[in-house]
């Protein structure tokens, strides 16, 4: 039982974020009751960019340290990461669907999210290609990096390219209950990813090790 | 976009039952490859 | 420091060399894209108006599926009897030994480019680009692009088993800022109305390749002794 207390703890967070948000948020004036999709695109977007920046700074890490630790880190956020990315694009499309009229626009934020999408599924089949985990290692790490420097100019590409999206969502523009909500399940989704990154990191550490010893 | 958009429950329905079975499903793949490891040793 | 300039400029005689001796590859990679650009007219119809409307991006297009191919045998001949690891224990600097198949790439890439824009204005009767130097500009650039991340890729691919398929699959969605800027700019200088709107592109394109070619330049060296 101890040993899930921390699981318990951030499903447990997770749960009480999502119905707060569900049930304690006034609906919006022009979406009405779809805009609360909300509560659970934009923190899984959020922390998916915090996954990837993990990826981005364990690599760096691992290139000048040389320690598996980094390497282990690095694959463990990217699954999470592209996890989370997933849930992104799908929840957008759904959001989309009635607020739009259509499942897929291509706007900014929708394209770069797909792309950094694409870009780390990539990432994890290269590294399911090699099989000798110090080569792996070496090899995944400037890789890491350079999808990491492509985001910013993926974003400024597509957005010259086209935009549609509307106006961000930042926390003056809306009601303060909105903003707390918000807020709520974005720590409640930051808890879920750390205490995935930390499983996953823990399945990566025993794969190595039995790797060794065989 | 012209006055509250209604009907969309549904939409709104899908979209968080996506979100926890993404949630619970992941975890608890995660945790089904820990087991598998730890049997192996 | 002039060791490093004459550790590079012998790779990059070396490869042009083996490049032009072996006419068979280039031949069969120009043929290629000549091929495609046929097929593009068979598979959306021979609309004169429609193809000189797509043909920037379907001349990128070639280009990219094009150098895939040549990107590909960048490092396959090292790869034959473990050449690799000789250079790379010769050479001064992997650094030296990345930008000399850096820039043979680019000639090679830059081949490709020119006669592929030929064989399209002959083929969808385009006329001569309206604005020649900034056409010049956006090829040499997205070229320079394509091979400083192509380079790089091929041989973070080489050492994998699924060669072929990861090339195109992690390059691609690398390579979209790059298609974007080049292929709007391409468009702007065929066109000749726009030209405001495409120094912005060539910005984004010297931005991207500065970044790449720092990045690529700095992280080629574990790479290659992995």
């Amino acid at each position: 039982m101890k040993k899930y207390i921390a699981a318990i703890l951030a499903l447990g967070f997770f749960a009480f974020a999502q119905w707060w948000g569900l049930t304690q948020t006034p609906s919006d004036a022009m979406m009405g009751a779809v805009q609360k999709i909300m509560y659970a695109h934009v923190p899984a977007a959020w922390n998916s960019f915090i996954a990837f920046f993990v990826v981005f700074v364990s690599s760096l890490l691992f290139l000048i340290r040389k320690k598996i630790f980094w390497d282990r880190l690095a694959a463990s956020a990217a699954e999470v990461g592209v996890a989370l990315t997933g849930l992104t694009l799908c929840l957008g499309s759904i959001w989309g669907r009635p607020t739009w009229g259509v499942w897929w626009t291509w706007d900014a934020r929708l394209t770069t999210t797909a792309i950094l999408f694409f870009l780390y599924v990539g990432y994890l089949s290269f590294r399911k290609f090699i099989e000798d985990p110090e080569k792996r290692a070496k090899l995944a790490a400037p890789l890491g990096v350079l999808i990491f420097l492509n985001v910013p100019i993926v974003y400024m590409s597509v957005r010259w390219w086209r935009t549609l999206h509307q106006v961000q969502s930042s926390p003056s523009t809306m009601d303060p209950a909105m903003v707390l909500a918000l807020r709520l399940n974005a720590f409640a989704f930051l808890g879920l990813l750390i205490l995935f990154i930390y499983w996953r990191y823990k399945i990566a550490k025993r794969k190595g090790e039995l790797e060794e010893g065989l | 976009m012209t006055g509250v958009i209604k009907g969309a429950e549904g939409y709104l329905i899908a979209a968080y039952l996506l979100t926890w079975t993404v949630v619970l499903g992941y975890g608890f793949c995660l945790f089904a490859r820990w087991r598998k490891l730890c049997k192996k040793s | 420091m002039t060791h490093f300039l004459r550790c590079f400029s012998a790779i990059f005689y070396k490869d042009l060399l083996s490049e032009l001796r072996q006419k068979e590859i280039l031949n069969t990679v120009l043929f290629f894209g000549l091929l495609i650009i046929f097929i593009y007219s068979f598979a959306l119809g021979t609309d004169p108006n429609l193809l000189k409307k797509m043909a920037p991006g379907l001349l990128w297009l070639v280009v990219l599926f094009s150098s895939i191919l040549a990107l590909d045998r960048s490092f396959q001949s090292e790869l034959e009897e473990g050449c690799l690891d000789h250079l790379v224990l010769y050479a001064a600097s992997p650094r030296a030994l990345f930008l000399g198949k850096v820039v043979t790439n680019f000639f090679t890439i830059l081949i490709i480019q020119i006669t592929s824009a030929f064989a399209m204005m002959i083929l969808f009767d385009l006329p001569f680009p309206d604005n020649f130097w900034l056409l010049a500009v956006t090829f040499l650039l997205g070229n320079l692009g394509l091979a400083t991340l192509g380079t790089f890729y091929a041989a973070l691919t080489i050492k994998t088993k699924a060669r072929q398929a990861m090339l195109p699959l992690l390059l691609f969605p690398m390579l979209i800022p790059l298609l974007l800027a080049s292929v709007y700019a391409t468009q702007m200088a065929l066109e000749g109305t726009l030209t405001e709107g495409s120094s912005a592109w060539l910005t984004l394109l010297g931005i991207y390749n500065l970044v790449f070619l720092t990045a690529c330049t700095l992280a080629i060296e574990p790479l290659l002794e992995a």
